[in-house]
């Protein structure tokens, strides 16, 4: 007679404890090392390069949240933010980074295409786009190409590379996707014929064109389109893109997972840059929209906080 | 001598073969056509996709359909599916995903109805396949970007059919599909599929 309760205690027991194995049979491994390279420049050096106001302040803000994530972070503003400097980093974290680690490199400032005709290699999307460094005195451009070639450097396999920048959109060398989100943005997208036969196009086609940041090597977040301005802004005291970039890290959480991916942290800021930017303006000069690589794999970027 | 006979062997392997399939097709050439079948699909499974840096994870995935076939022969038609799907995002172990997608299906098969197994006052059953390719338009989710690919599948299935409501029958398959996709190692999908078909013009089940 005394077994019967001592059985239905274990079967309770076992039926309340079960969704809780359940969960802990479930829970994410994320036992991998953080990098990150964080540049943003605010005054630049050389007389004929406009200052701006805020892209010092969204790097100092992105490393705080991400050093307090565990990243090992590397810091750059202002005059530090040397290409020479850069060049240094990014060979520090290659000699420290394993193939298991997630790499991070994000800049704010300056953005330009070259329109004088140096332009891509055959195959490439058109004209180079550059990310404004500062030298000793002067300045440096460093092309999507160039910076592509440097992160491929990066041994990690997870490689997530941010631009808050003009023409930034230009970094992202999609092989095989094609963007309904023009890159000149204007409120509306691609039709869908064009898509079609675009990515028809691009899928007969497929083959490495060496250009760009290739999706098999980076994620690539940029701010705007390759033909388009970002913008900084008083009211956010920051970059549009990089404002909410970081609100990205508490908000961005869109499946709930307590985990803020790259693909989560792009959609959040481009539906805020929707919602927030963009319906202040009718005019296409002031209206931008993010891009992000294509390619089949997303990587873990924040813990949601 | 002997290689003399292997190669005449060989020569004639592929026209027995086809004698044969032919023997084995002519008594069922007299079976009833249906003409025509329409139909709505629905699977449900599971996408293994592998990219060169990553290992295999899996993702589960849905679809819909409608179809059209032209069956001249009762146990051989060809036909046409437009359908959506989609596929989940995998787990973030090891801090990577397989990104969720979703699109347009266009498939183009051959259906095989290949045997009868059973049958009672009421129902039949059958055994058969559909086999075809398949090109579709996906994007990820939570972007604006579009791909194409193409892919083959192979669908055996079983067919319900009502003896004394013959335009209408049921199938439940077993889909297995592959993807060339160019970005991944691997794409393949494994599942299970139901379907409901309309075949107005068919008066009876065939002998």
């Amino acid at each position: 007679m005394p077994e019967r309760p001592r059985i239905r205690r274990a079967v309770t027991a076992i039926l309340l404890l079960s969704p809780w194995l359940v969960l802990l049979s479930c829970a994410i491994e994320l036992d991998f090392d953080r990098y990150a390279v964080v540049y943003g420049i605010s005054e630049y050096v050389a007389v004929g390069v406009q200052d701006l106001e805020y892209s010092d302040d969204d790097a100092q803000a992105l490393s705080a949240i991400l050093t307090g994530q565990g990243y090992n972070a590397v810091t750059r503003t202002d005059a530090a933010a040397t290409y020479a400097q850069l060049i240094s980093d990014l060979s520090q974290v290659a000699q420290q980074a394993g193939r298991d680690d997630l790499f991070v490199f994000f800049f704010s400032g300056h953005g330009c295409q070259d329109v004088s005709g140096g332009g891509e290699p055959p195959g490439g999307d058109g004209p180079s786009e550059g990310i404004v460094l500062n030298t000793a005195s002067d300045y440096y451009i460093l092309t999507d190409d160039e910076l592509g070639g440097l992160v491929e450097d990066i041994p990690c396999n997870k490689k997530v590379v941010i631009i808050d920048a003009c023409n930034s959109g230009g970094f992202i060398g999609n092989e095989l996707e094609s963007d309904g989100t023009p890159p000149e943005y204007d409120g509306g997208t691609e039709g869908f014929g064009a898509l079609l036969s675009d990515a028809i196009s691009l899928y007969l086609n497929y083959g490495d064109a060496g250009y760009d940041i290739d999706p098999s090597d980076a994620i690539v977040l940029a701010a705007s389109g390759e033909r388009e301005v970002s913008f900084e802004s008083s009211q956010y005291q920051h970059g549009v893109f990089s404002y909410f970039l970081l609100e990205s890290a508490r908000d961005g959480d869109l499946d709930g997972d307590g985990m803020v991916t790259a693909l989560e942290a792009f959609y959040y800021a481009k539906e805020q840059i929707e919602r927030e930017w963009n319906v202040l303006f009718s005019g296409a000069y002031e209206q931008f929209s993010p891009h992000i690589s294509g390619g089949p794999v997303d990587f873990y970027l924040f813990d949601a906080e | 001598m002997i290689g003399t006979m292997m190669s005449l062997i060989r020569g004639a392997a592929l026209p027995v073969l086809a004698a044969l399939l032919l023997a084995a097709l002519v008594p069922l050439a007299h079976a009833d056509p249906d003409w025509l079948t329409l139909g709505l699909t629905s699977r449900a499974g599971a996408n293994f996709t592998r990219d060169p840096r990553f290992p295999t994870k899996g993702q589960t995935d849905l679809a819909v359909g409608g179809l059209i076939e032209f069956v001249p022969l009762s146990f051989l038609g060809i036909g046409t599916e437009l359908g959506y799907h989609w596929t989940k995002p995998s787990n973030l172990d090891g801090g990577f995903r397989y990104r969720g997608h979703a699109g347009w299906d266009l498939r183009l098969y051959v259906m095989l109805r290949y045997l009868r197994l059973a049958e009672s006052s009421k129902l039949l059953l059958f055994l058969g396949s559909n086999q075809g390719v398949t090109a579709r338009l996906d994007h990820y989710d939570l972007t604006t970007l579009h791909f194409f690919y193409l892919g083959v599948f192979l669908h055996p299935y079983l067919e319900l059919g009502l003896v004394e409501l013959p335009v209408l029958s049921f199938q439940l398959s077993l889909p297995f599909e592959y993807y060339f996709r160019k970005d991944r190692d691997l794409s393949t999908s494994i599942g299970v599929g139901v379907a409901v078909r309309y075949s107005p013009l068919r008066k009876r089940w065939s002998e």
